[in-house]
């Protein structure tokens, strides 16, 4: 049980944190040059959401990660119940998805812009390519991770094939795709914000690539903080649905 | 036992060999030849003959280790760096209670925010010189490494600690006796997770502001269309990214731990 003390250390340290940031950025205690006061900032950022140019960024960052993480699940999902049903397939293929899944793969989204153009399509590609490996690398630990001994008893009882996909197979691979996708959404707003920065005109990642360019520190801080909202409320929508459908599951192990 | 069970086995295997090196040359084969075959032309794919050319000119210029040399090395100050701070802040967390339940959410919220949107403000801070890319790579190193320590000292069987107390084991008998040799199969974990990430983070740094490096490299190949020098810049990451791996695993047989199931949700 938490205790409630705590929450109200940590709220203090919040509090003081921002405050101590706000007093040191006024009075020339900590660098102006590296930290504006966070009032400053959340001035600009209510500027920047009335004048409505922050959310035209903050939806076209909302929106790649989306749509390339939701390709990349439901590619990876596909290709991995393939090769989860073909073991020869699956060993064949197993060293190169683990060399593929082992690149740097942020590192790859200049080939992504040479390949795609600087649009939205080129992050969704580079995005789509982050999960869909990942996906399907957990897809196959989840088959990995079905037990034989419960198939086999099922069998033994009489369990159609049917019943055993779906009493023994689909529960077991489930929590894997979803661990799979709590990392997914992770990387797929790195792709995104790696994406936008290296070469866009839109665009969380470019807003603040852009920002750091006219050395406009309140901007970078907005930026940062937009990305910050979203990306949490992108990773703890996940963790929370997870937690509430597999409470139960045991560990996840790769 | 019996031997068609063994002949099944041994055409398996070969099968599975023998797929694997057709699968490799093929797509070679294939990346090579993609231009008669597919039509696609060699400025968007390039091919393996032209990318093994540039290689052998940019060694011709000297540029080719300046470039390794220049990431390598600040991958290795990010994760010396990042290894030094997070390990003390994960023993700090992990054996203080009250720390560890104070700053817990924090450090979550700090792996789920995505750092490397830190870089452009890195940029003003350190300059487009070796801190920046160092100060990537430090971002991404040394949360991984203060979580997975810390993740390490729940592992720690209090019942063997106490044990040990009981027994009268002084506080350092218990920390080399019990809680390191708990906690270092996820120090080795998070240790082989830090390395990809420091390079990852010394690469982007180099897509933001750099003169030399694999990024570099490879982003300057994209700025100027040169399909080559770009997937001379990914090949050359890939083999070092393989000799990490290699290096690990090894070490990983050597010190006896075995693809530990220490492995956790870390975030770039």
């Amino acid at each position: 049980m938490k205790r409630p003390w705590i929450v109200t250390v940590q709220l203090f340290i919040v509090v003081a944190f921002f405050a101590g940031w706000e007093f040191g950025a006024r009075n020339g205690v900590i660098n102006p040059e590296w930290f504006s006061p966070p009032a400053a900032v959340v001035a600009r950022l209510f500027n920047e959401l009335a004048a409505g140019t922050l959310m035209a960024h903050v939806s076209t960052t909302t929106l790649e990660t989306l749509a390339g993480f939701i390709a990349g699940v439901v590619g990876g999902v596909a290709l991995g119940i393939v090769l989860g049903l073909m073991d020869r397939l699956r060993e064949i293929l197993m060293p190169y998805l683990m060399a593929i899944y082992g690149i740097p793969r942020p590192a790859l989204a200049p080939i992504f812009v040479l390949w795609f153009g600087i649009g939205i399509f080129s992050k969704v590609m580079l995005i789509f390519s982050l999960v869909y490996f990942l996906i399907v690398i957990y897809v196959i630990a989840g088959y990995a991770a079905v037990s034989p001994s419960l198939v086999d008893f099922a069998r033994t009882n009489g369990a159609s094939r049917r019943q055993i996909l779906s009493k023994i197979v689909i529960p077991s691979v489930l929590p894997y795709i979803f661990a799979g996708m709590k990392l997914g959404i992770g990387l797929a707003i790195v792709g995104a914000v790696v994406g936008e920065i290296i070469a866009s005109r839109e665009g969380l990642g470019y807003y603040i690539f852009q920002a750091s360019q006219r050395a406009d520190l309140e901007g970078i801080y907005v930026g940062l903080a937009a990305l910050g909202v979203v990306s949490l409320a992108l990773v703890f929508a996940l963790e929370w649905t997870d937690r509430r459908l597999f409470h139960w599951r045991r560990e996840v192990v790769l | 036992m019996s031997a068609p069970a063994d002949d099944e086995a041994a055409a398996r295997r070969w099968t599975i060999i023998g797929g694997r090196v057709a699968l490799g040359v093929g797509m070679i084969v294939l990346w090579e030849h993609s231009a008669e075959l597919f039509g696609i032309n060699p400025f968007w794919l390039s091919r393996p003959s032209l990318v093994l050319e540039t290689a052998i000119e940019f060694h011709a210029q000297g540029d080719l280790w300046r470039h390794i040399n220049a990431t390598v090395l600040e991958t290795t100050l990010g994760l010396l760096s990042g290894c030094v701070i997070g390990i003390a802040l994960g023993i700090a967390l992990g054996s203080v209670r009250i720390l560890r339940d104070v700053f817990e959410p924090f450090l979550l919220v700090a792996n789920a925010f995505p750092k490397i949107a830190m870089a452009p403000l890195f940029l003003i801070w350190f300059g487009i010189g070796l801190a920046l890319k160092v100060a990537v790579a430090f971002s991404l190193v040394f949360i991984v490494m203060a979580l997975s320590t810390y993740s390490g000292f729940r592992m720690v069987r209090p019942e063997l600690v106490n044990n040990a107390r009981l027994m009268g084991a002084s506080g350092t008998q218990i920390f080399t006796k019990i809680v390191l040799p708990s906690i270092m199969p996820w120090l080795f974990a998070g240790f082989q997770v830090s390395i990809t990430f420091a390079l990852i983070g010394a690469v982007l740094g180099e897509f933001i502001a750099a003169q030399a490096g694999l990024g570099f490299m490879i982003d300057d190949g994209m700025a100027s269309f040169e399909s080559s020098i770009v997937f001379l810049g990914l090949v050359l990451l890939l083999i070092i990214v393989w000799l990490i791996n290699m290096t690990m695993e090894w070490l990983a047989r050597r010190l006896g731990m075995e693809q530990s199931s220490a492995t956790a949700a870390y975030n770039t």
